[in-house]
């Protein structure tokens, strides 16, 4: 790689051993992946700026301490560009009914101090286009979450690598990230067409079409032909169950997506590697794979994976109005705090309350490994899939309205 | 007795680099390390063909990692619990495996010039070199 003297200097320790390791990463990583140089990055969504909470619980001795220096680190600078937070591990909300100790909250309140001294905003979530963190076509940007760099790259236009935690504080620390893979015009290539001959309504059928096309894509970049237009809603299932049964980056959806205008525009003028069908049947088998409740009995019910919209919530609001969740059921929607507050403007937030409903922030049940039971009715094909195997819940996998009208009704209604 | 140790020897790219050996844990499969794999045990959660496979102390073999963006932070902390793979070795590249193994000093190769999945089984001893690119798989063909 080629770096300016700056940089170069910064790798050989002149701002200090933080930014020295920081840099030594990104050159490391850049180099591996063919990386010429290193440019400027215009918006970060990093990971990890948060206490520890359950994952640390059980391991050895020495281990939180580690974790908790690492963490440090992560606000032990000030941002040379625009960095917003992935959701926390924790939530301050019901801290103590969660279980999480003392010790962790006082270490969330300290990190949130120096988050905002380092110039870090706090939204606290997955979906950070939720609330306004909007690249525009042609950003750079550093994002972890993996179904937020679908959506980034695929439906904004704007363009970024997975980046883990390490990647993105780095890039937050330095300003700039390797230039590789999407980042490059000749890498956001379509590889393989997905064709679409089934209707697709709602969001969870969105979802369904991207968990087909993920397993069949592996690292590779799908092109869907034949699916109608995406509200933000439904970009958020289909990036979520792409990056949940694959490793995509990025999607195409020829007459919808920035750079698909044309079959010739998402392939640059290639052809496919493979092509598949997704059809009524295919939708089927998605949805019975992810679906391991048989009898209808549910315990909990989880909305906001990703991280619920306010329109979502205004449905679940409607829904649950003047009506009450079975006391069997503990029902949850997971929102971004800003979302959260203006859904209390609103009155959305008190009609979920009055019915029995919680509406919480900052997390999620997979992220904090906290689970509200054993058989989960949810949404999302992603928080289906890792609900499975992260917290060993039975699924039920439904639209929204099912979700919500299952939880009234105390039972799963297929 | 005789036993007869035949050498493979693949040549590819170093991703991270270091050197490291031991037995190999070897499939033909995606993973996500957040989500599919248990940083505090080293056990594979993921359904599929590592389920339940405590790769710990071995080197991983594998198509490529896949899902959540977590892989290195969750490679980061096994280690510190000493319960992380040695080396990996994929048959495909994602950037974050490549982060995981940087960040972690763990070496990896990949882009080999054939596809390890078909030369090396769960059990075989393997030679991870990161700094050359180079992968060496030991048989031990015993012959009574």
């Amino acid at each position: 790689m080629i770096l300016t003297d700056e940089q170069n200097n910064i790798l050989h320790g002149s701002q200090g051993p933080l930014l020295q390791k920081y840099m030594q990463w990104m050159v490391r990583w850049g180099t591996a992946m063919n990386a010429e140089r290193l440019v400027p990055v215009h918006n970060v969504h990093v990971s990890g700026v948060s206490a520890p909470g359950h994952m640390v619980i059980g391991m050895p001795d020495g281990v939180m301490k580690g974790m908790k220096e690492q963490i440090w680190d992560t606000t032990s600078f000030k941002v040379k560009a625009p960095t917003y937070t992935h959701v926390a591990r924790i939530t301050l909300d019901y801290a103590d009914e969660r279980g999480l100790e003392p010790d962790q909250q006082q270490f969330q309140h300290e990190i949130i101090e120096r988050a905002r001294k380092a110039g870090i905003v706090l939204t606290w979530s997955c979906a950070p286009y939720l609330v306004g963190v909007l690249p525009g076509k042609g950003q750079i940007c550093a994002w972890t979450e993996s179904s937020a760099v679908i959506y980034a790259n695929s439906i904004l236009g704007a363009r970024t690598t997975r980046n883990g935690q390490e990647s993105a504080t780095a890039a937050a620390a330095l300003g700039v990230v390797p230039e590789f893979g999407v980042l490059l015009d000749k890498n956001r290539v379509g590889e393989i067409l997905i064709s679409v001959e089934t209707d697709i309504n709602n969001s969870l059928d969105f979802g369904l079409a991207g968990y087909f096309a993920g397993e069949l894509a592996g690292l590779k970049i799908p092109v869907f032909e034949g699916l109608p237009s995406i509200p933000v809603e439904a970009g958020k299932q289909i990036s979520a169950a792409l990056a949940t049964s694959g490793g995509v980056t990025m999607f195409h959806a020829i007459g919808v997506t920035p750079e698909a205008s044309s079959f010739d525009q998402a392939f640059q003028g290639g052809t496919p590697k493979g092509k598949y069908v997704f059809d009524g049947q295919a939708k089927k088998e998605v949805l019975n794979k992810l679906n391991t409740i048989k009898d209808g009995m549910i315990d909990h019910v989880m909305i906001g994976c990703p991280h619920a919209s306010l329109d979502e919530i205004r449905t679940v609001a409607d829904l649950l109005d003047g009506r009450k969740v079975d006391n069997n059921i503990r029902l949850e929607v997971w929102t971004p705090r800003a979302i959260r507050r203006t859904a209390e403007d609103l009155g959305y937030l008190q009609v979920i309350e009055e019915a029995g409903g919680k509406v919480l922030s900052d997390s999620c049940p997979a992220i904090s490994r906290v689970s509200q039971g054993k058989a989960m009715a949810t949404h999302s094909c992603k928080q289906a899939h890792y609900s499975q195997q992260l917290l060993g819940n039975k699924v039920a996998l439904g639209t929204i309205e099912q979700c919500v009208n299952s939880a009234i009704e105390g039972r799963w209604l297929s | 007795m005789v036993i007869i140790e035949t050498v493979i020897r693949i040549k590819g790219k170093g991703f991270a680099s270091g050197i490291a050996e031991g037995e190999a844990v070897v499939a033909d499969t995606r993973i996500s390390f957040w989500g599919g794999f248990d940083p505090k045990t080293g056990v594979i959660v993921q359904d599929g063909p590592l389920k339940g496979e405590n790769i710990s102390g071995k080197i991983m073999v594998f198509t490529s990692t896949k899902g959540s963006s977590g892989t290195s932070g969750m490679i980061s902390l096994a280690q510190r619990g000493n319960n992380h793979p040695l080396a990996f070795v994929n048959q495909e590249v994602d950037c974050m495996a490549v982060l995981a193994c940087i960040v972690c000093n763990i070496p990896m190769v990949g882009e080999l010039e054939v596809n390890p999945l078909e030369y090396i089984q769960t059990g075989d001893y393997v030679r991870v070199d990161g700094d050359n690119g180079v992968l060496e798989v030991y048989k031990a063909n015993i012959h009574a």
